[in-house]
């Protein structure tokens, strides 16, 4: 009877979720970290890049940042800009640096107000790098996330629906992949495909979906006895209609939780991957590639360690405070706390 | 009432297997429903008693195929569906529907209440699309919901309220034969007659045909025209309702009886009490199922077991001291 028991307000099950959330205050910070992560993310070319957002050249207006022009082909945009005519203005990024934009004359220089972040060990301004680096951190988590959740969702809903032999196939399947070191086969196999952003995402989703596929399972083994289900096959619905319209939308909560923690250990896999060379392909930036350089140079480049360090560390942990709140507000039996 | 069969069950058994060990091998059998025969009429209510783990949730669903029998034969007006496999029996389902004993559990919690009665008329395809929220109004209105219940929730129901919408939700493919299983026995007693009444407002209506399952003698009383009385899996006696209270022969339906409490504290009854428990179904007493339990057992009910015998044109009894 656990399911029918909530007494939630006029808008069913998710605003009665909300409500418990907001209450874990430290949760709602995190999620505004999130929030504003996804934001620089989304607009990593407007906050740091060497193309102006807004260029008036000639009397025409240009959007270099977004959109590529063949006019500009090659063009530097700050010698560009400082030769403008009257009535031509450009607006550039608060971080004037695109992200593998060399400068050999200031490499491993400390933050400064040229380089807030300071530069790495060929000159790019690491600010900018972490910038875009954001944009592959978490694209990698949500996406390989997205993968285990399909491949999960799949085989845990048919596992647990049809039951016997099928379940017994599928749940031997998950039980051997989950006994497999998953760091080290991943490792295994960026060593023979190229390590380029979608293999990882590939292979960090492949071999990610067991957790959530024994969670699937588990729900839909548990909702499959309920007697809104066995209505539903009363009235002559099939089995995709059961297990979509009445099993899933039941069973969908605990395993958001389980997708927000597993964002979280994606993007701890990418840096680790990309701290160990196996990563995201140069000269893509990425969280864990800035810090792997601070291996060479620790003893003086504290800012290659400390930034991107912290950027891991509070994405991962935001991350988890976010799914711990969910899983709070979503467990009835914690609720009276 | 005519006399023309709607359902009739044959031998009807549903073993379900019992896993233990390694590789979960089947090493038992729960003898749910073990050599069930019966008769539902049209337009008529068959009431089901015994008490619970006997096996009549059981027996109402698969008699509706919502339980794949181990053996014995369905007959559905007619057409045997014993062994239709679920595309051609998905079919078929508008024409036999269920309403389920707890009506928290029965209703989805996600889904909206028109969404929840509409379902069967989309699945059937019973009315054009366009006319579907009408149709929902109209079933709500007809088991006595207001249609402001549209776009809500179940969990802003009463139990009453719920069990109101499983019955809209049933009735929406406009079935003939209804399985009725204990719906009022999660629900007020004050609620119970009117739900009660609302099932016989409905058969009339409708012209339905129910299986009615309940524990409750009085309800059942109320209810049925004829009623079959169950014991751990099989079907003890089975008689016209007025005739299996004031005549009861077998003598699990007489305890079972002398267990109903008359509301006159003058009445001074004598109380059958009947020893031990309900025997475990995996493994049901040789001869008699009721030989362990029984006040009059002989020799013979330990040995042989008594077949289902009409003593009457209206009354069958499965004992052979009778």
């Amino acid at each position: 009877m656990s399911l029918g028991t909530y007494k939630g307000d006029y808008h069913g099950y998710w605003s009665g979720v909300w409500r418990e959330f907001k209450k874990d205050k430290l949760a709602v910070v995190a999620l505004c970290f999130i929030l504003v992560l996804v934001g620089v993310a989304i607009f990593d070319d407007l906050l740091a890049g060497s193309n102006p957002i807004v260029l008036r050249w000639n009397g025409k207006i240009y959007f270099p940042a977004i959109f590529e022009y063949r006019e500009f082909y090659a063009v530097d945009f700050k010698e560009l800009a400082e030769n403008l005519k009257e009535g031509d203005f450009a607006v550039f990024p608060p971080i004037r640096y695109s992200p593998t934009e060399y400068d050999l004359l200031s490499v491993l220089s400390p933050p400064s107000r040229e380089h807030l972040f300071g530069t790495d060990d060929r000159g790019r301004d690491v600010l900018s790098r972490m910038i875009h680096g954001t944009k592959v951190s978490l694209s990698i988590g949500f996406v390989s996330v997205g993968i285990a959740l399909l491949i999960g969702i799949f085989m845990g809903g048919i596992a647990g629906y049809y039951g016997g032999i099928v379940d017994f196939i599928i749940s031997r399947i998950f039980e051997v992949m989950i006994t497999f070191p998953v760091f080290f086969l991943i490792l295994t196999i960026l060593a023979f495909r190229d390590p380029s952003i979608y293999n990882i995402m590939i292979v960090i989703g492949a071999t990610g979906w067991t957790g959530i596929a024994r969670l699937v399972r588990g729900e839909f083994l548990k909702l499959r006895e309920y007697s809104f289900v066995e209505a539903a096959i009363a009235l002559g619905g099939g089995d995709l209609r059961v297990m979509i319209k009445h099993i899933l939308p039941n069973a969908l909560a605990p395993v958001l939780v389980a997708a927000t923690f597993g964002v979280a250990g994606a993007i701890l896999v990418e840096s680790a991957l990309s701290f160990l060379g196996f990563g995201v392909p140069p000269p893509n930036p990425s969280w864990g590639e800035l810090l792997s350089q601070s291996q060479r140079y620790v003893d003086f480049a504290w800012w290659l360690v400390l930034f991107p360090g912290m950027a891991i560390f509070m994405t991962v942990t935001a991350f988890n405070l976010v799914g711990e709140g969910f899983r709070n507000a979503m467990d009835p039996k914690l609720k009276s706390r | 009432m005519s006399q023309v069969e709607l359902v009739r069950v044959t031998n009807l058994k549903k073993y379900f297997p019992v896993r233990t060990g390694f590789f979960a091998r089947v090493t038992n059998f729960v003898k749910a429903i073990d050599g069930v025969s019966l008769n539902i009429l049209k337009g008529e209510t068959l009431g089901l008693v015994g008490e619970s783990g006997c096996g009549k949730t059981t027996l109402g669903k698969t008699i509706i195929r919502l339980i794949k029998p181990t053996g014995g034969e369905i007959v559905f007006d007619g057409h045997n569906i014993t062994n239709l496999n679920s595309r051609e029996m998905r079919r078929l389902r508008r024409e036999m529907q269920i309403i389920f004993q707890d009506p928290y559990s029965s209703l989805n919690p996600r889904m909206r209440v028109e969404d929840i009665v509409g379902e069967g008329l989309v699945i059937h395809g019973i009315v054009p699309k366009k006319d579907i929220r009408e149709e929902v109004k109209r079933l709500l209105s007809t088991v006595g919901i207001r249609e402001d219940a549209l776009f809500r929730y179940p969990h802003e129901f009463s139990g009453g309220q719920r069990q109101r919408i499983a019955i809209a939700r049933a009735l929406a493919v406009r079935p003939r034969f209804v399985v009725c299983d204990e719906p009022v026995s999660a629900l007020d007693v004050s609620v119970q007659a009117q739900i009660i009444n609302l099932l016989l407002a409905l058969q009339e209506e409708f012209n339905l045909t129910y299986l009615f399952i309940s524990h409750d003698l009085r309800v059942i009383r109320h209810i049925s025209n004829r009623v079959a009385v169950m014991y751990l899996g099989k079907i003890v006696e089975l008689a016209e309702v007025e005739e299996l209270f004031k005549n009861p022969l077998h003598p699990y339906t007489k305890a079972l009886l002398s267990s109903v409490p008359v509301p006159d504290p003058s009445v001074r009854k004598k109380r059958i009490v009947l020893p031990g428990d309900i025997p475990s179904p995996v493994s049901p007493p040789s001869g008699c199922r009721f030989h362990t339990r029984c006040p009059i057992a002989v020799e013979r009910c330990r040995r042989e077991e008594p077949a289902l015998r009409y003593v009457s044109s209206h009354h069958a009894v499965s004992c052979h001291l009778v």
